[in-house]
């Protein structure tokens, strides 16, 4: 459109151009043409006035001859010699200005021939006087002699002057039509001409408008690009840079009269992982690229942006719309969040490294105290025995009693040393969860007590319990320590009454072994589930302070909680959880909680 | 129930357990043909018929070894491997008796082949009733390998 608009301007303006150079020739050719007509002229008139002055030479010669012929006088002689030689001159004259006109020529001749005899019958006249006196040559004049001759001239010169002055007509007359032609020419062409001009300054002016109005709205976008607070910036491909919003401003601290018509890459000193080849490869093929670039600012920080690249295709020259968001800061927590990890990481390995050591130690600790830590117990017990029974003849019964001490003090180490093995093992253990019915199992637990305890009177109740997902042997162990425990503390009592149950704890099911023991005070809780620690004297109830570390080892292993109440002489309450594991939905009757 | 030949080899590196082992074997009158290797290679020169006893013969295999585990050399677990892993060796009855009941030993010898396996008590009067009973067991109520099933 716009292209079609300027080619009918650009032709418009060769028209006018060749209208006013049209209009220029034929004005300078009429000129030329008016001079040229003007200087035939002159040179007519020039010849009439040659010829004019022929007829008054001889008309001088003439008057001469008279005074001559009158006075007889020489001095009248002298116009007569003047007007001949004046005659002659302007004869000669004539003679080369009609040098191009044979008819003229020929009447010159004509003339010059006449002109010649009339002299000569003067001439004779004088002779006449001179010889013969005044009176001859009277008669002479009075004969009418040569006035024939003299009206021919003056016949002649008429005709000639007739001649010339018809030509004289004549070239005023064409002068006259070609500057008419010429004016006419001149006034179309000069119309014409104006009016393509107008035409063509009408477009110019049309498109200078739209041009206008074109800048303004770039401008106007422009400004909007202003408002975002991107940087956008528009460079040539290849080439500098065009457009430089104020976004770009504030991100590289470079003002837009420094940007422009630099190159980017240089301007900026791109990084690019992909590399710029890359980018400029993809722009070609895709028309865009998007990706991170690194950046300087002005003041030499180096700044990461997510950049979009748009190829703006263009017959003047392909350009690039690139918008570039700041995400230094960004990238940098990411950077210190994988920092973070990595370094979270490579702790979690060297304290996993580290526990696996400890543990491999452990292992091999508790493997060694449980192969060589036991055997100088059984030599112990084996050799004191055999002493006993070697000896018994030769052994007072005060150091029979001794060795019964001895003796009772290698089991009490054996039990412990199986008791901490136990309780490490716990530790180590991975859990082997499956689906238990606590039930079946605490009457498996109480069948071995009363296999164990035969004479004593206990009176169990055990209500249902839930089924719950746990490491089945030990869960089994935590009941086996719980309920001896429970035996073993309602010793004095008769009937002991040992219940165990289920209830709910803050939300969660907690299995309960009651009893009606000796019980403890709770000034000492705390002190309960520590390894080795006992509320009780040996004497009065056996025991290595071990059972109950282990059964709070296990129910944490399960993410569960053990607590107790008690009341010294009132019996205890032992609860425990298993945490998530627990389970309500499974939970069912299985069996009867019986009385003995 | 006294005989001649070879009954029981007891791999043994410590001699009170040696002593207290053969106090309790003798009870039952089960000590006389009891062989004691001291660590776990003299018991594979043994049972292999090699080294010091190299005039020994394959027919002529002990009833019954009593095989610790923690032993210097060659530990019991090692022994155990090499006796279950040889057709030549691998009808013997083997028991290991041992101090500790660790669940990787358990698992580790019934895995290899053991016949049985006992903890041995602390108290000596359970370690002496122990050792009778399995005497007894594997010499007088059961049934002996025949010959033929030490043949490859």
């Amino acid at each position: 459109m716009i292209w079609a608009q300027q080619k009918t301007i650009v032709v418009g303006f060769v028209v006018a151009v060749s209208l006013l150079v049209g209009v220029g020739v034929i004005s300078y050719r009429n000129t030329a043409q008016f001079i040229a007509a003007s200087q035939s002229v002159t040179h007519t008139r020039q010849i009439l006035l040659e010829l004019e002055r022929t007829l008054a030479g001889i008309t001088d010669a003439e008057t001469g001859q008279r005074g001559y012929l009158v006075t007889g006088v020489e001095t009248y002689l002298e116009p007569y010699h003047r007007g001949v030689t004046d005659t002659f001159q302007a004869m000669q004259r004539v003679r080369e200005l009609t040098a191009g006109n044979p008819l003229q020529q020929k009447r010159v001749a004509a003339f010059d021939l006449l002109a010649r005899k009339r002299l000569a019958i003067l001439d004779e006249g004088l002779q006449l006087r001179r010889e013969k006196g005044f009176e001859v040559a009277r008669q002479l004049v009075l004969s009418g002699q040569g006035k024939a001759e003299m009206d021919a001239i003056r016949a002649l010169i008429a005709e000639m002057t007739a001649e010339e002055t018809r030509l004289l007509e004549e070239r005023s007359r064409n002068l006259r039509a070609g500057t008419r032609t010429a004016i006419g020419l001149f006034v179309v062409g000069t119309v014409l001409a104006v009016g393509v001009l107008s035409f063509v300054f009408f477009l110019l002016s049309r498109e200078i408008t739209e041009h206008r109005r074109a800048e303004a709205a770039l401008r106007r976008q422009a400004s909007l690009f202003d408002q975002t607070y991107d940087a956008i910036l528009i460079w040539g491909l290849p080439g500098p840079i065009s457009f430089w919003n104020r976004g770009a401003e504030r991100l590289y601290g470079i003002p837009r009269e420094e940007a422009v018509g630099r190159v980017p890459r240089e301007l900026l000193q791109t990084t690019t992982r992909d590399g710029m080849e890359t980018i400029l490869q993809d722009l070609e093929r895709d028309g865009k690229w998007e990706g991170e670039l690194e950046h300087s600012t002005r003041d030499g920080r180096r700044i990461i942006v997510d950049s979009r690249m748009v190829l703006v295709r263009d017959p003047q020259g392909n350009h690039v719309l690139e918008a570039n968001r700041d995400i230094t800061d960004r990238k940098r927590a990411d950077e210190e969040i994988r920092e973070l990890n990595a370094n979270l990481e490579r702790r979690v390995a060297q304290r996993t490294t580290e526990l696996e050591a400890a543990n491999k130690e452990l292992e091999a600790f508790t493997y060694s105290v449980s192969h060589d830590l036991r055997a100088p117990l059984r030599h112990v017990d084996g050799f004191s025995k055999l002493l006993v029974e070697k000896q018994q003849a030769e052994l007072s019964p005060e150091a029979q009693e001794y060795v019964a001490t001895i003796r009772e003090s290698v089991l009490q180490m054996g039990t412990l040393i199986d008791d901490l093995l136990h309780l490490a093992r716990v530790g180590r253990k991975q859990l082997d969860v499956q689906a238990t019915g606590l039930n079946s199992l605490v009457e498996e637990v109480m069948a071995d007590l009363k296999r164990a305890n035969p004479d004593r009177l206990i009176e169990w109740k055990v209500e249902t319990l839930p089924f719950v997902e746990c490491d089945h042997a030990l869960m089994k162990q935590v009941f086996v320590n719980l309920l001896s425990n429970a035996v073993k503390f309602t010793r004095p009592r008769n009937p002991a009454i040992i219940e165990v149950g289920a209830t709910d704890q803050d939300g969660a099911r907690a299995v309960f072994v009651r009893d009606n023991g000796v019980g403890f005070s709770m000034r000492y809780v705390n002190k309960l589930f520590g390894v080795f620690q006992r509320l009780h004297r040996t004497e009065d109830f056996e025991g290595t302070g071990v059972g109950l570390a282990t059964v709070q080892r296990i129910i944490h292993k399960h993410g569960g909680r053990v607590w107790a109440e008690a009341e010294l002489d009132m019996g205890a309450t032992f609860y425990f959880t298993l945490g998530s594991s627990d389970d309500p939905a499974t939970e069912k009757r299985t069996g009867s909680g019986g009385n003995t | 129930m006294i005989q001649e030949e070879l009954q029981i080899l007891l791999v043994e590196d410590n001699p009170k357990d040696v002593t207290l082992t053969l106090h309790a074997l003798r009870e039952e009158n089960l000590a006389n043909a009891v062989q004691v290797a001291r660590d776990g290679e003299e018991a594979l020169d043994f049972l292999f018929c090699r080294g010091e006893f190299a005039g020994r013969s394959f027919d002529r295999p002990p009833e019954l070894v009593l095989l610790d585990l923690k032993l210097p050399k060659v530990n019991g677990l090692e022994v155990l491997r090499a006796v279950k892993g040889d057709p030549r060796t691998r009808a013997i009855p083997v028991v290991v008796l041992t101090s500790s009941r660790e669940e990787r030993d358990l698992a580790e010898s019934y895995r290899l082949g053991v016949n049985a396996y006992i903890q041995k008590p602390v108290e000596f009067d359970a370690f002496r009733q122990a050792v009778k009973q399995l005497g007894l067991f594997w010499l007088v109520v059961n049934e002996p390998p025949p010959p033929s099933s030490f043949r490859p």
